[in-house]
Formats: C-alpha cells, structure tokens, sequence
C-alpha cells in the first residue's frame, strides 16, 4: 500500500468516523449563536421595546424563582428537529444543566413552521407534555397564524410563568382554569360510609345476640339497660343520643326474648 | 365411641364466636367512622375559615383588572405583557371549591408580586398617579387580609397534622382526604 492510499483511507476513515458523531451534522447545519440574554430573536421577530419587556419579564422571573425561561427564534432550524436544536443551544449557553436551576425553551423556526417549548435535561421536574401542546395550541398558534408574533410569545410566556409558579396546582392541568367536580370522590365516601354503618349495625346486632345468650340465666333488664346506655353514649356523638338509646334498648331487649324462647338456660 | 360420627358444635361457640367477631368489626368500623367525622369536621372549619376569607378578599380581586388597566394605559405599546396578571384572575374567577380558588389566589398573588416587580423597574409605570392610587389601595386590602389570613391557615395546619398522625392515616387515605394547601401571606 503506498503512502498515498494510506493516506486517502486514513481521510476517509476519520470522515467516517465524524460524520457519525450524533453532533457533527448539527454542528455542520446549525451554527449555534452565542445568547444574547433571555430573548433571543435571531429571526428578528419582535420589535426592540418588546424584546426588551420580555427581557425583564424573564428577568425578574430568574430573580424571584431562579428558572430560566428563554426565548429563541431561528429563521431557520436547518431540517434539524427543534428538541435537538433546543439540546444543543441548552448545552453551548450553560442552562438548565445537571444542578442548575430549570431551563425552559420557547423556541421558533420561521421557515420550518416550528413551535415548541422544551425543558432542559437537568434534575429539576420538566413540564408536562400536555400542558405544552394545550399552551402552544390555545396561546401561542392563534396569535402566529395571524403573523402577531409579540402577542404569541408573550401569552407563552404568561402561561409557562403561571405554570412555573405552581407546577402542582390543579388548575394547570386544564389551562382555562376550571376543575371538574370530583363526583366520583364523594360518591365512593358516600358508598364507604354506608357500608361502614351498616357493618356497625350488623356488629351491633351480633354483640347483642352474644350478650342474650350468655346472659340469658340473668334478669332480662340489665343488659337492655347497659345498651341503651351504649346506644347513648354512641349516639351522642352524632347528636341523636336519646333516639339511639332507645333503638339500642328496644333491640336488645327484643334479642333477649328471641333468644331466651330458643335456648333454656 | 365412634370417631367418624358428625361433630355438632354447641351453640355457646357459635355465639362465642359471633360476638367476638361483631366485637372487631363494630370496633373497626366505629373507629373509621369517627375519624371520618373528625376530619370531615377539621376539614369543613378549614373551609369555612376560606369563605370569610374569599368575602374579604373580593375588594383586592376586584382592584386587579383596575390596576392591569392603569399598567396598559401607561405602557400600551407591550399591553400583553399584564395580561399575565389578568389571566391568574380568570383562573380564581373559574376556579370550582375551596382548595381550586386557594391555589388560585396564591398564583394570583405571585403574578402580582411579579408584576410589582415589573412596575419598580419602569420608571415611567411607578411614576404613574394612577398606577400609584391603585397600589395604595392593594396595600390597604393586604393589611386587611393579615387576620383572615392566619386565621385560614391555622385551620388548615390543624387539618394537616391531623393527616400525619399514624392511626389517622390509613383511614384520611380510605376515605381520600388531601392535605389542604396554605395561603401564601401576601
């Protein structure tokens, strides 16, 4: 093999070998931009005054809840799919990386019609996949497809900053703010609350036929007396005492008579 | 005597065992139903501590729009940016119970304080009569809120402990009790 050939195949291995790199063609198609703060509008999309309202938006924002929240607009993504360009810009600036505070992504390529919101890959939660799309859908889209621009990005920004606020409310998982009524929940109690009532009677019941039968060679009126006051007691807690002790009472004393007709002492 | 001849037990362990048996049972079941009523009590002051919060609250819900309006006056040319505070508005607006309308007001009261921020870095915002009257007035419905305010959340704290302590447990998870969440103090 001459020098030359080695040559040649020593250049097309290593071609090979970087065109391989998950990065290479990224880095060859996308160039990526040094940050130009938390708005960052390379497709010239917004007006100065805007940008910079957004900036101290955002600003104040990673002052007061330390997340990052970014804007970024490309005019064109170069075919790559946003999350990857989302990736890449995330690790060139330094956000949201492994022990930073969260980085979260606005992201628009004009030519490629993108329109995305990507969280960074750092400890913090990310934010959920359906509160993206319904931000993107209901907030952003209308405002993008009459070509206003500022209006789209600034009600995605208002919804990712409610959102970051408080991720666990129960009212960002609906973005219009409604919650259902949880029927299910106060059905299941009401279902669990009978049934604990009525194996309270039934025990109740069972407790008092134990108490005939072993008792039946005593007078038949102490233990009617001991029930209803049990029955009393019981009862007072849900203020119906006195109508407790009588049913207590009555029943006893009717589990007395059944039982002492069936069984002698 | 023949081993094989049918065992008939005497009714003293049928009985025996019926009240021992109605004896647990009864217990679990008085028990589960007194924790219930406990913490369908806690949970019913807590919620009533918020209704006389909700009713002192309306004057500063109502100032909010008043004071989006004098922000978008000052600074029309980026109007949308305060629609951020209107927005949490409509969230307490729409918001159904107690618990939905607590989160609400707290994430309304974040958008405030961030929108206060705003305003002290602009100048030409602060500097606004308008702007200022209504500032003055939300201050005054927040010394007005400091009681209602502690109140709730001593309920809720109540409400809340009781949900930790181990033999409550089990029974606030049957029945689905969720930890109440506390009004952030404005």
């Amino acid at each position: 093999m001459t020098t030359l050939t080695r040559a040649l195949t020593l250049v097309l291995l290593t071609g090979c070998l970087v065109s391989w790199s998950p990065n290479w063609h990224l880095a060859q198609a996308l160039t990526v931009p040094p940050t130009t703060g938390y708005v960052n509008d390379f497709a010239d999309l917004l007006e100065p005054s805007a940008e910079e309202t957004l900036e101290t938006q955002l600003n104040a924002t990673a002052e007061k809840s330390g997340a990052e929240v970014r804007v970024v607009t490309l005019q064109s993504l170069e075919g790559e799919p946003p999350a990857e360009v989302a990736r890449q810009l995330f690790q060139e600036w330094q956000i949201g990386q492994k022990d930073q505070p969260i980085g979260v992504m606005l992201l628009v390529g004009v030519d490629d019609q993108a329109l995305e919101i990507i969280t960074s890959q750092g400890d913090q939660p990310a934010l959920a996949e359906n509160f993206k799309q319904t931000v993107i859908q209901q907030k952003i889209a209308p405002s993008f497809n009459s070509t206003d621009y500022r209006a789209g990005i600034q009600a995605g920004i208002n919804s990712i900053l409610l959102y970051l606020d408080n991720p666990d409310s129960i009212l960002i998982s609906n973005i219009d703010g409604t919650s259902a009524p949880a029927f299910e929940t106060v059905f299941s109690r009401f279902v669990l609350v009978l049934g604990l009532y009525t194996v309270l009677a039934a025990s109740v019941v069972g407790v008092a036929s134990a108490v005939a039968y072993f008792g039946r060679s005593l007078p038949i009126w102490p233990a009617s007396v001991v029930a209803a006051g049990l029955g009393f007691a019981l009862g007072w807690l849900s203020q119906v005492g006195l109508l407790a002790a009588l049913v207590f009472g009555l029943l006893q004393l009717g589990l007395e008579y059944v039982i002492r007709s069936r069984f002698s002492s | 005597m023949n081993s094989n001849a049918p065992i008939h037990h005497q009714p003293q362990v049928w009985f025996g065992l019926l009240g021992l048996v109605s004896l647990l049972a009864g217990g679990f079941s008085f028990w589960s139903l007194a924790t219930y009523t406990h913490l369908d009590h806690l949970k019913t002051s807590s919620e009533q501590a918020w209704e006389e919060l909700q009713t002192q609250y309306e004057p500063r819900f109502d100032l909010i729009p008043v004071y989006a309006d004098s922000l978008k006056t000052v600074y029309a040319s980026e109007r949308e940016i305060f629609d951020y505070v209107a927005e949490t508005r409509q969230n307490y607006a729409l918001a159904g119970g107690a618990e939905a309308r607590v989160q609400a007001v707290n994430l309304l009261e974040t958008a405030l304080d961030r929108t206060q921020t705003m305003v002290e870095m602009y100048p030409a915002l602060s500097a606004s009569a308008s702007v200022q009257a209504v500032t003055t007035e939300l201050a005054t419905t927040q010394q007005d809120l400091e009681q209602p305010i502690a109140n709730y959340n001593t309920s809720v704290e109540r409400y809340n402990h009781q949900l930790t302590v181990s033999w409550i447990t089990p029974i606030a998870e049957l029945f689905g009790f969720e930890p109440a969440t506390r009004m952030e103090s404005l």
